[in-house]
């Protein structure tokens, strides 16, 4: 007879950037939901011909040591989800934009394959870079769809747009590069030219109308 | 992909953390030094004190600065109709404005409700970050090594009442509570030597501000009660009193300090059960044809099984606001579900 483990899992959460955010402006963090990822797991790696049996066949994902946490992230590259959802896929015209020209509009139009109709949250990594269109000062939007509008910027650079499914989580990954504007002064790495990280959801009211330039 | 919290999937305390407050999370240190640099530029008024000799050695850091205060500036340089900076005035009146209501102007230290001058420990605000453990410091001090004549005293061992002056004493003050510093030690458990409404007219040792990080000491008593320091008081003298105090606090070779916290904590806990989560959106989980198909790889097609890594937490406008990472993944599938409970201090 032996004793019974009686270890708990208990893990210590750190706030991420946008949460140190909403606390530094006296606001209530509100949290309502949580959701799962596998981030950093490989299932090639997952072994049926393991010749220690069907226990075995996971042992090098199980045995892997995980990454710390960084307060960087607003999403992650990979959720869990319901098996409905499994193999479903969300698409888009292009992944990739290249060489784009300062105030130049990007339409992203994003469909699930697989899944029901959905909406999508779109997380823009460089607000210095491109912003959506009427919504300038956010970061985040959650939509069916959203037009972009490349920015003056005084050195090329690149960002990325992240697309989430409300519904089946799946994610995929905008690259957008600007190119140089010889008349501007905006470096693309300095800090963003809007402070606030407003979420905008499809069908509410803007709360930061005139608050930027006039060429969204 | 989303799992809303139910009010059973929360819970909030407020737990008393404390710890070692002296450099490395040591809670007693033995050796003190000072900095030639600061002491040359502003030993007059205080002197700041480190665990470990800032001349050679990069990540000493100051644990606490020690002052001598006088109303009348007496030990320092300076008076009416000369130059100087009164810097002993300057720190009676600092230390008299911070903690004494207003229109006083002497300290009381329990029988001695006239002292027009004390010494003062203070803590490093950094190291003791939201207060001093009461019952949970001792300090040592010893002037066997100052010059001067008149120096008898041997050893004295200093702590706080807090163990018998429950809530502290109640003469008013700017911070409370307010504790007497008595003679006595922790080893052994906390052992007073004498109480300080038994220490006679020249009052206690002191008074301690926990909130405050303040240790402000009687000279008096120092004088009288064993120590045998003698404070120096000439008018338009640099005697600086500060060093001859900081000197008993390095021949004494120890003190014991734990600074308090209050940690409130969010525990939310992460329920997967055994039909959700069996599937992922992550593309190593699938192989895909050349018309785009998806397909679960071999192994997990008919048995679905998924690694939980990492536990996001989000707001209703499904922002990103904590993120937890698990030591090693969880296997999660149909016949198993998962419990994690995440832990958010603020």
């Amino acid at each position: 007879m032996g004793f019974l483990d009686n270890s708990s899992i208990t893990v210590d959460a750190i706030l991420t950037k946008r949460g140190r955010e909403i606390l530094s402006e006296g606001g209530d963090l509100a949290i309502v939901k949580f959701a799962l990822s596998d981030e950093e797991v490989d299932y090639g790696l997952y072994d049926v011909t393991h010749p220690n049996g069907t226990d075995s066949y996971g042992a090098v994902i199980e045995n892997m040591s995980l990454l710390e946490a960084t307060p960087a992230r607003t999403n992650f590259r990979s959720f869990l989800v319901n098996q409905s959802l499994g193999g479903a896929q969300v698409t888009l015209d292009s992944l990739n934009y290249t060489s784009v020209d300062t105030n130049a509009n990007i339409a992203l139009n994003p469909s699930t394959i697989g899944g029901a109709a959905e909406n999508y949250t779109f997380t823009i990594e460089n607000t210095n870079i491109v912003k959506f269109t009427g919504s300038p000062s956010a970061t985040t939007t959650t939509a069916s769809s959203v037009n972009l509008v490349a920015q003056s910027i005084s050195t090329a650079a690149t960002t990325t747009v992240t697309i989430i499914g409300s519904t089946s989580g799946i994610v995929n990954v905008v690259t957008i590069s600007v190119k140089a504007d010889p008349t501007s002064n905006q470096d693309p790495t300095g800090p963003k030219t809007f402070k606030s990280n407003k979420t905008v959801t499809a069908g509410s009211a803007r709360t930061d109308a005139g608050s930027g330039p006039s060429n969204y | 992909m989303y799992k809303n919290f139910t009010a059973d999937d929360t819970s909030t305390d407020i737990g008393i953390v404390t710890s070692g407050i002296w450099q490395d999370g040591a809670s007693s240190i033995e050796t003190f030094f000072s900095s030639s640099t600061q002491y040359t530029n502003t030993g007059d008024y205080n002197i700041d004190v480190y665990r470990y000799d800032p001349t050679n050695n990069a990540s000493a850091s100051v644990q606490f600065g020690v002052v001598y205060g006088n109303r009348d500036g007496s030990g320092s340089l300076g008076t009416k109709g000369a130059t100087g900076d009164i810097t002993t005035a300057a720190i009676f009146g600092q230390l008299n404005n911070l903690i004494n209501p207003p229109e006083t102007t002497t300290f009381t230290f329990q029988d001695n409700t006239t002292s027009k001058q004390a010494y003062a420990i203070v803590l490093n605000r950094a190291r003791m970050r939201e207060a001093i453990e009461p019952g949970g410091w001792e300090l040592h001090l010893s002037s066997s090594k100052q010059a001067g004549a008149g120096i008898t005293g041997s050893i004295i061992k200093l702590i706080d009442d807090s163990s018998t002056n429950n809530g502290g004493n109640s003469f008013q003050r700017n911070f409370a509570p307010e504790y007497n510093i008595v003679s006595g030690t922790l080893v052994g458990g906390t052992v007073i030597k004498t109480a300080a409404s038994a220490e006679g007219s020249d009052g206690s040792y002191g008074t301690f501000y926990p909130s405050l990080g303040v240790l402000l000491v009687n000279p008096k008593k120092l004088a009288t009660g064993g120590l045998g320091l003698i404070t120096l008081s000439g008018s338009n003298s640099d005697d600086r009193n500060n060093r001859r105090f900081f000197n008993c606090i390095v021949d004494g070779q120890y003190f014991q300090m734990r600074r308090k916290e209050e940690i409130t904590s969010t525990h939310y806990f992460v329920r997967a059960q055994s039909q959700q989560f069996n599937a992922t959106t992550n593309e190593t989980f699938y192989t895909q044809s050349a018309a785009g198909n998806k397909q679960v790889i071999p192994g997990l097609a008919t048995d679905p099984k998924t690694y939980i890594t990492t536990v996001g937490l989000y707001n209703a406008a499904s922002e990103l606001l904590a993120v937890a990472k698990l030591s090693q993944p969880i296997l999660k599938s149909t016949s198993r579900e998962a419990l994690i409970k995440v832990k958010l201090d603020f």
